[in-house]
């Protein structure tokens, strides 16, 4: 019994030296493979802006003058306790109340999709904004709804000049806003010129501007204030170094699971196909066929995707590949919220049949999955075969992504560059 | 009492040679029937990790061929990071070789890892049909 039990030690001690072995060469294999696919320390794409704009963009993130009702700020959406989103699997707007679930069980006026996560979204080289891309900057001028009329150059200052005029999601949807509600220019003029009125009147937010800017309070104009949003983004959000940063720059360590999960997905996952760059996201649009949560953005549970944008039928139910910093506190996933956890949301990636109600759905809900799939058959990741083990190590992994102390990213600290 | 203990003083030592050929003879087998109860499942794992691997990497390689590109080429280098399971296979298969295996021992663990993983026959006869 005795010699039987030392046998068995020996093969397990065997058998721990095997999976152990061949760590370095892996260990090399990542780091070189995560610079091939454009990863860089993140002081290279620090943007510049100017601190005084940040302060004054503090203040009107958290604005509720902002949105025509006032009922909601940048902030009632964008929360530091769900990563900078809220935490729910679609936007609640106007008429929400409350922060995450309770948020959703009050109810409101539910958007299409998630809201998303802000890390990053200043940095330099983020061009291309929202799930469907609708604000690009990636080519020689900035495309948006706002056609040849871009109240900037910087698409992020374009970014912020959206919200506050978006039905639902700032506007309310009622006979008050009847004429606002064509979403034109010209009515998204009239909401600015009654934000610029109320900045104006508030002693706090146009002391910040006239400070920030060196002019009078009546000089105040919304494309301040989308500029000053736009650098307390990226002054707030701006990325700090990961835990796999340090790993690649740095000789950091990885625990055996996170670079186990590394490996997979720079190999055989074929997760940097499209999770690449800087931000872990080549910034452009693909058809991963989540679950499909809400009424979508066509309606009856239909979103287009970039279809919406671009009217190519070639990108129907394709979005944005999201960055994936701090992607650990950022659940749920995908445009629509459908992936509770990461698991899931790996998992959508490559088996979703796995993780959908097929027979539950009606034959419309069939034959709109069945349509996007057939997208997803044309993505890098079609075919790429993961078991639960995997999908383990790669959660490890893309956990590795987090900022150490989210909670601690100061709001403006003399590291970063100004103009 | 010293007489009687005599004879058995004299079977003592054959006693002790005859347990040393029969340990010696019933532990390598033994050995290598736990080595291979303990590895069987790791190294059908890692048998058919390696074959996906390859036959990954094979396509990738003919898709750079017939369709050059930035798209294929990545593929292509995400296969070649996957060829690291082969890697993994060849260092098993070294490690129980030096811990006793031999590769009869080793040939059987492959064939039960294709039996296990692959229900086709045709596999079977890829293995095992006389090429011209």
């Amino acid at each position: 019994m005795r010699f039987a039990g030392s046998v068995g030690a020996i093969l397990a001690l065997l058998a721990a030296a095997e999976t152990a072995a061949g760590g370095s060469l892996r260990e090399q294999v990542l780091r070189d493979q995560a610079i091939k696919a454009g990863l860089v320390p993140v002081e290279e794409v620090m943007p510049s802006f100017r601190q005084a704009l940040s302060g004054a963009g503090r203040l009107l993130f958290a604005s509720k003058e902002l949105s025509l009702t006032r009922e909601i700020s940048c902030q009632s959406c964008h929360l530091d306790s769900f990563g900078s989103s809220d935490g729910i699997p679609v936007g609640v707007g106007t008429r929400g109340q409350g922060e995450g679930l309770d948020r959703l069980q009050h109810g409101g006026d539910f958007l299409p999709r998630r809201t998303s996560p802000l890390w990053g979204r200043g940095a330099l080289g983020f061009d291309t904004f929202f799930w469907d891309g609708q604000v690009d900057g990636s080519g020689n001028s900035v495309m948006s709804a706002f056609g040849d009329a871009a109240p900037s150059s910087d698409p992020l200052v374009v970014v912020a000049h959206l919200p506050p005029v978006e039905i639902r999601e700032m506007v309310r949807d009622d006979e008050d806003a009847e004429a606002l509600r064509t979403e034109t220019v010209d009515s998204a003029r009239k909401v600015y010129a009654i934000i610029e009125e109320r900045v104006r009147s508030d002693d706090a937010l146009s002391a910040a501007l006239t400070r920030a800017y060196g002019f009078d309070r009546e000089d105040i104009r919304y494309i301040h204030v989308a500029e000053s949003i736009a650098s307390f983004i990226r002054d707030r959000f701006r990325l700090q170094p990961t835990k796999f940063h340090d790993f690649v720059f740095r000789d950091g360590d990885l625990n055996k699971q996170e670079l186990a999960g590394g490996i997979l997905f720079y190999g055989r996952g074929r997760c940097a196909a499209c999770h690449n760059g800087p931000f872990f996201s080549d910034l452009s649009f693909h058809a991963i066929p989540f679950g499909q949560l809400g009424r979508g953005k066509n309606g009856f549970g239909i979103d287009y995707g970039r279809y919406n944008v671009t009217r190519d039928p070639a990108d129907l139910y394709k979005f944005r590949t999201p960055p994936l910093y701090n992607v650990i506190k950022t659940a749920p996933y995908s445009h629509s919220g459908a992936a509770i956890d990461l698991a899931g949301a790996i998992r959508a990636h490559v088996d979703p049949l796995g993780a959908a109600q097929v027979g539950g759905m009606s034959a419309a809900e069939r034959a709109e999955f069945y349509r996007r799939l057939g997208s997803w058959a044309g993505e890098p990741i079609f075919g790429v075969e993961l078991d639960d083990q995997d999908i383990r190590d790669l959660a490890a992994f893309v956990s590795a992504l987090a900022f150490p102390d989210l909670q601690a990213a100061p709001i403006t600290n003399a590291t970063s560059r100004t103009e | 009492m010293r007489a009687a203990l005599r004879p058995s003083s004299l079977l003592i030592v054959p006693l002790i040679f005859l347990a040393g050929i029969v340990v010696g003879q019933t532990t390598p087998p033994l050995w290598k029937s736990a080595l291979i109860a303990t590895f069987q499942t790791g190294y059908q794992e890692a048998t058919y990790r390696c074959d996906r691997a390859m036959r990954n990497h094979l396509v990738a390689k003919e898709q750079v061929y017939r369709s050059p590109g930035k798209d294929t080429v990545v593929a292509l280098r995400a296969a070649e990071v996957a060829l690291l399971d082969c890697q993994d296979y060849d260092m098993l298969r070294k490690r129980l070789i030096l811990w006793g295996l031999d590769e009869n021992d080793l040939s059987l663990m492959a064939l039960q890892a294709i039996e296990a993983k692959d229900r086709d026959l045709q596999q079977v006869v890829e293995i095992h049909e006389i090429r011209r």
